[in-house]
This record gives structure tokens, sequence and C-alpha cells, in this order.
């Protein structure tokens, strides 16, 4: 196994590589360099990144990159999926709240950052032409891919180097896997507790699947003496008022799973239920404020147990 | 001038040839004794036994009244009153499965 570590997206990243040999290994080398492409690309930190030109420049047609496309085109298609509640048309809405700058950065004194919006900062359909690639956001809108971003890079970077071994991506806690390890047992992946980070929720045995956790636990911060959070709702175009802590889903791949922990998050405990039961038999853990747990059969069967080890032992033999 | 050394000359009580006597007595006797007395060593531990027979041990003898102790003991040293020890018999242990969780490579969190 070889892994690697750096931070991109104002996230730690880690690539795992299920091989002995470090020749084929190297090639998770590269993926600190894609991941920096991309950054320029999508951080709406970066004043000269793509998203900030489109940004600075809504009203007007502009060309876009072919990775800018992808991405907008998914985030589209989450938005559908999710009946408009995870969307990119909220920069406006965050900002307002007091995410300005990445979190890192972000100064104790939050009420003295940019405070403006524009008005109807999440209405209008985004004009795209498939041919061109050429976009135009609605005047006054202004887009984040946000965690949509972070899931397609995982994803994208899992694609690249799933050929030369089998291989887990960990994009911030958003994470995308291949298949089985070479051994032919499924990665074991740890889920976090909310209220106690350094301990697990529990221990998931995953492949060929993504796994996402969005809550309120982390990227938090207090302005006007109440907290804010990053989950924006954007049918309030504020942070969402819910009772769920964290959500954890695995899906078939990471930027479904992400969609839908961070729709269950917005939707609070009693309206997931409800909602993620019609579209779908859906694994996810819901993790409350109050410390309840809310977990579905779905979920339940990836959990480690002695079938498992009956498993791993038999194949060891 | 012979009357100056004569009158400078020291006065000897004791003459030449009898310090010389003396002298040679005393080294002889020195020389002689010390002879005398290594040999006698010699000879004593030829002649010392080498037997490493224990020393005799020095008790102090108490006077015990016999009677009184047969008084006082009341237990019987028969082999059929002795208790038996018995010990329990240990449960069978059944080859229990090892449960050897695996090491999670990483965990799913709110993106840090």
């Amino acid at each position: 196994m070889h892994t690697y570590t750096f931070r991109a997206m104002g996230s730690q990243i880690l690539i795992a590589m299920d091989t002995d040999e470090k020749t084929i290994a190297d090639a998770g080398l590269e993926a600190a360099n894609w991941f920096e492409e991309w950054e320029q690309c999508f951080s709406r930190f970066r004043l000269t990144s793509e998203l900030s030109e489109v940004n600075q420049h809504s009203g007007q047609f502009c060309q876009v990159s072919s990775d800018f496309w992808d991405v907008l085109e998914l985030a589209q298609n989450v938005e559908k999926m999710t009946g408009g509640l995870v969307t990119p048309r909220i920069l406006n809405a965050l900002e307002e709240a007091g995410y300005t700058t990445s979190f890192e950065n972000m100064a104790e004194n939050i009420d003295t950052y940019l405070s403006h919006t524009y008005a109807g900062s999440g209405s209008g359909e985004i004009e795209i032409d498939e041919n061109t690639h050429v976009i135009r956001v609605p005047y006054g809108v202004r887009l984040d891919f946000g965690g949509i971003v972070k899931g397609w890079a995982a994803q994208q970077t899992m694609i690249r180097l799933r050929d030369a071994a089998p291989v887990l991506i960990d994009a911030g806690g958003d994470i995308a896997i291949s298949g089985t390890m070479s051994n032919g047992v499924p990665w074991a992946v740890g889920v976090a507790d909310p209220f106690h980070p350094d301990q697990s929720l529990g221990l998931m045995m995953l492949a060929d699947c993504g796994i996402a956790t969005s809550g309120r636990d982390y990227r938090r911060w207090m302005k006007a003496n109440q907290w804010q959070h990053h989950i924006i709702d954007p049918r309030t175009e504020k942070p969402a008022e819910t009772d769920v802590m964290t959500a954890t889903v695995i899906a078939k791949d990471v930027i479904q799973a992400e969609a839908w922990a961070k729709s269950a998050v917005i939707f609070g405990s009693v309206s997931a239920k409800e909602s993620l039961a019609r579209i779908e038999p859906l694994a996810y853990l819901l993790v409350l404020e109050d410390g309840s747990k809310i977990e579905t059969p779905e979920f339940s069967q990836y959990r480690w147990n002695e079938k498992w080890q009956t498993i791993q032992n038999s194949l060891l033999v | 001038m012979n009357q100056n050394i004569a009158h400078h000359k020291k006065k000897e009580f004791i003459s030449k040839p009898l310090k010389f006597v003396i002298a040679a007595a005393s080294l002889a006797g020195t020389l002689g004794l010390w002879g005398i007395f290594s040999k006698a060593d010699v000879q004593n531990a030829v002649t010392q036994p080498t037997t490493d027979a224990t020393l005799p041990t020095v008790a102090t003898l108490v006077s015990v009244d016999s009677n009184s102790i047969a008084a006082n003991s009341s237990s019987s040293t028969s082999l059929d009153v002795l208790p038996v020890i018995t010990q329990a018999p240990l449960p069978v242990v059944t080859a229990a499965p090892i449960i050897n969780q695996p090491v999670p490579i990483t965990r799913s969190r709110t993106s840090h």
C-alpha cells in the first residue's frame, strides 16, 4: 500500500494505491498537480480562477474550459436530482452568511467582511451552448461549486489512477473508491463522530462506490451572535435550519453521495427520512444534534462484522 | 702541628674491632633467627591435619516439658481426616474466532 497526502481545495487530500510496486504507485504523485489545476479553475477564493472570471462577468457570455463545462453540467444534474436543494447558485447567500474567504483564513471579526449581496441571487437559468461551451450566468447570480467540485476531483483522480492499481481518493472526507483492494477485500473506511472527532461511529467495508459526509460540525462561524455554517438552504438563502448535525451517505459514486448527504442536512431528519425514501433505497447515517442516530438497513449492510472476517480469512488461505 | 692533631682527635669509647664484632653478631643473629622461624613455620604447615571436619555448633539447650506439648496438641495427624483439596474442572474452551478488525485507511467526515 502506498499513500500520499497533500493539501488542496482547503482540504487534506489522500491518495491510497494498493500496490507494492513504487513505480506504479508513483503515478499518484501526479494527483497533486491535477488538484492544483482544478483549484485554479474552480476556487472562488482566487481572483484569477476561471470561476471568478465567470462570476465577475455574470450576464455576459463566456467560453469555459472543458473541465468547467463538465462540472457545470454535473452541478445542474445534481440540482435536478435533488429538486433544487443542492445548487451552485448560492455564492451570494454563502457570502451573506459570512463565508467570504477560505475557511483556514477566516478572521474572527467576520462581521467586517463583505456582506453585500445581489438581489435575486439564485434566480434565472444558466444559458449554455453545448457545441461551443459558451455559457451565460444570469446577471447578479454567482456560482460556487463547493462540495461538488471536491467530489468531482476525487472521482476524476480515481478514474485516472484505477488502471494502475486499486485506488481510494479522499478529498477532505469525500471518498471515491475504485473497487476492492488487490486481495479482493473491500476497503475499510471509518465514519467520524461529529461530537468526538477522534472517535469513529463505525467501520464500513466499501468497494466500487463513494462515501461522503456533510454537516455543520465544521466550517461554522459566529456572525451577529449567531452560529452560521456553510450549508445553504436555497429556499431561504440562509444556512439551513436543521436538526441534523452530520449526514453520511454511501452511493454508487462520491458525487451522488455528497449531493444526498448535503440534501439530508438541509431537509432535517423528518423530511430526510420521507424524501430520501421516495427517491431510492439510500444507505445513510444521520447524526442529530441531540446525539441520536438514524441509520438505514442499506447503510448497516456495509458495516464491518464477523462476516467480513470470514471472507478475509478465506481469501488469505 | 702534631700537638694540634692529637688535641682534636675524638675520644673512642668502643674500639673498632669491637664495633665490627657487634655488627657481625647482630647481622648473623637476625638472619639466623629468621631462618629458624621460617623453617619452623614450614614444618608446622606440613604437619597440620587437612581434614574439613564440620565445626561443632554451639546451641543453647532449653528444657521442655513434653507432657504439656502432648496436652495442647488436639489435631490429629491421621491421613483419613486431612481435607481433600479438589479443583473444579476447567471450562471447555471452544475455539473462539479471532476478530481482527481492519484498520481504516481513512474516515469520512465533514469536509476538512
